[in-house]
């Protein structure tokens, strides 16, 4: 009886260890909008002015990967935020320096690890949308690894099923996807999807 | 630098297709102007019974494009194509107009050849050509669809082992993977030249100095290197064990900083990347280089 009781208390806690909070993303968008709202519209403003996009490359949320992004160039440079450099490439660049060095500490705050602008088509016309990636304790699990909540700001209302499942608008039978996920609906125009990987 | 090569026999098999490879440095090469002429000649191009999915006026517009911005070629978002849009840039910069025709030949009658093979693929496969969607700019490109496709089912690795048959999203699977022999192959096939070829899908490649035998390289002819994703563009903070490849670039340069960092451009989806890496870092993403040396035209 011992025996059994160990082997199920085992079973149970490695199901609980692969598993996580089942409104986590609703619950996160939900104590965090304001923030969140903010950093994307932040971000779309910057992006419009001159494109780039932020990746943090580790935990400590102490170095970036920044893309300066042209028509036909993308640089992707390495920084330590805490250091000048890339301050000084930011205004070598001719970048909006002192408001991307804020978006930048507004990410760390949040643990958003990636932001970019995405394109996507419909019916051969191009759309955008912002994706933000978010890293949580509560979404790294012992058995399973790190996952990641990926947002994504589409700049209309999206049509969803009735399981909240972003649908196709040419073809409602089909689910809109992300980089391979599914997405899953926060509210009319923000989706979300629990990824393995943040880009 | 202009290049010169005559690819063999295949012109003669079928005269519709310009199988010469000559590379163009400029947009206003007679390439280019012979290739856009040559689009805008097609007039009667009817909607194809065997590409079902692909409307020709897009058809031909996509071949434009290709035409002027061979480097917006792009292998779509999530994909494993990233090997067949690697090779494009050879077509498309070195023969745009062979390229156009044996798009439009496929078109028109389901098979086509290109260097020393005929490509005729599946019916399962060309029903979805046009179909591919969530992946980006491809998602407007049925040629390139079209293109990725009949590559992907033509030409078979030991990875396609785990999945031979085509199914709807396996554009994403192993279905449609490349190994770096099966690389290394669809140049040699595909544009008749010598493809130098160092490195494996599990060792690096034995060569020295890395730096030094890139630069060399990048005077004889065009580079891919075959790439550790995963370290290139970072995806995840977890540190994983076994580090494997999984992505093709092209090449374009390579120089060393005063701080001994590499300064590496390369070209991959649909866009030109500098980045600087270390040279540790460097030598550890890499394990393959594949030149393509165009074979030079005989005097007569």
């Amino acid at each position: 009886m011992k025996l059994q009781l160990i082997i199920l208390s085992t079973v149970v806690l490695a199901l609980l260890s692969c598993s996580y909070p089942r409104n986590f993303t609703r619950d996160f968008y939900r104590e965090n909008e304001s923030k969140l709202e903010a950093l994307k519209n932040d971000f779309k403003n910057l992006y419009h002015q001159k494109p780039f996009a932020v990746l943090f490359e580790e935990k400590k949320f102490n170095h970036v990967n920044f893309e300066f992004i042209t028509d036909t160039l993308k640089r992707i440079y390495h920084f330590n935020i805490n250091e000048n450099s890339l301050k000084d490439s930011l205004d070598l660049y001719q970048y909006n320096t002192s408001a991307i060095l804020k978006l930048i500490k507004e990410m760390k705050e949040i643990q958003c690890t990636w932001i970019n602008n995405i394109e996507y088509y419909v019916n051969l016309e191009r759309r955008n949308l912002v994706m933000m990636v978010v890293r949580n304790k509560a979404l790294n699990k012992a058995f399973k690894g790190e996952s990641y909540c990926t947002l994504v700001f589409f700049e209309r209302p999206q049509l969803f099923d009735g399981r909240g499942i972003f649908i196709d608008r040419a073809d409602k039978k089909r689910r809109r996807q992300l980089n391979g996920y599914v997405l899953r609906k926060v509210n009319d125009s923000v989706g979300y999807a629990i990824t393995k990987v943040y880009r | 630098m202009i290049l010169a090569a005559i690819c063999e026999k295949s012109a003669a098999e079928n005269p519709i297709v310009d199988t010469s490879f000559k590379r163009i440095d400029s947009a206003s090469d007679n390439s280019i102007i012979e290739t856009l002429e040559y689009i805008q000649s097609i007039k009667d191009l009817e909607q194809s019974e065997y590409w079902p999915n692909v409307k020709p006026d897009l058809l031909l517009q996509n071949l434009k494009t290709f035409t002027i911005e061979p480097f917006s070629f792009y292998e779509g978002k999530t994909t494993n194509f990233c090997a067949y849009s690697a090779l494009t840039y050879i077509p498309l910069k070195y023969n745009p107009l062979g390229f156009a025709q044996f798009m439009v030949e496929l078109y028109r009658t389901g098979k086509s050849r290109m260097g020393k093979d005929v490509l005729q693929p599946g019916k399962a496969v060309r029903e979805e050509a046009g179909l591919l969607k969530y992946k980006g700019a491809l998602d407007i490109n049925p040629a390139g669809q079209m293109w990725f496709l009949t590559l992907a089912d033509h030409y078979k690795g030991y990875l396609n082992r785990f999945n031979l048959h085509f199914d709807k999203g396996d554009e994403n699977t192993f279905w449609a993977s490349t190994n770096f022999a099966k690389f290394n192959r669809m140049l040699r096939r595909l544009f008749n030249a010598n493809v130098i070829a160092h490195g494996a899908d599990l060792s690096r490649p034995h060569v020295g100095d890395l730096y030094d035998y890139l630069q060399s390289r990048l005077k004889r002819g065009e580079v891919f290197l075959y790439v550790n994703n995963k370290k290139l563009y970072r995806k995840t903070h977890s540190k994983k064990i076994f580090h494997t490849p999984t992505h093709y670039v092209l090449l374009i340069s390579i120089s060393r900083l005063s701080n001994g960092d590499i300064e590496l451009a390369y070209w991959d989806y649909g866009l030109k990347t500098l980045q600087q890496l270390s040279p540790g870092f460097f030598k550890n993403i890499v394990f393959g280089i594949s030149t393509w040396v165009p074979k030079k035209v005989k005097k007569s």
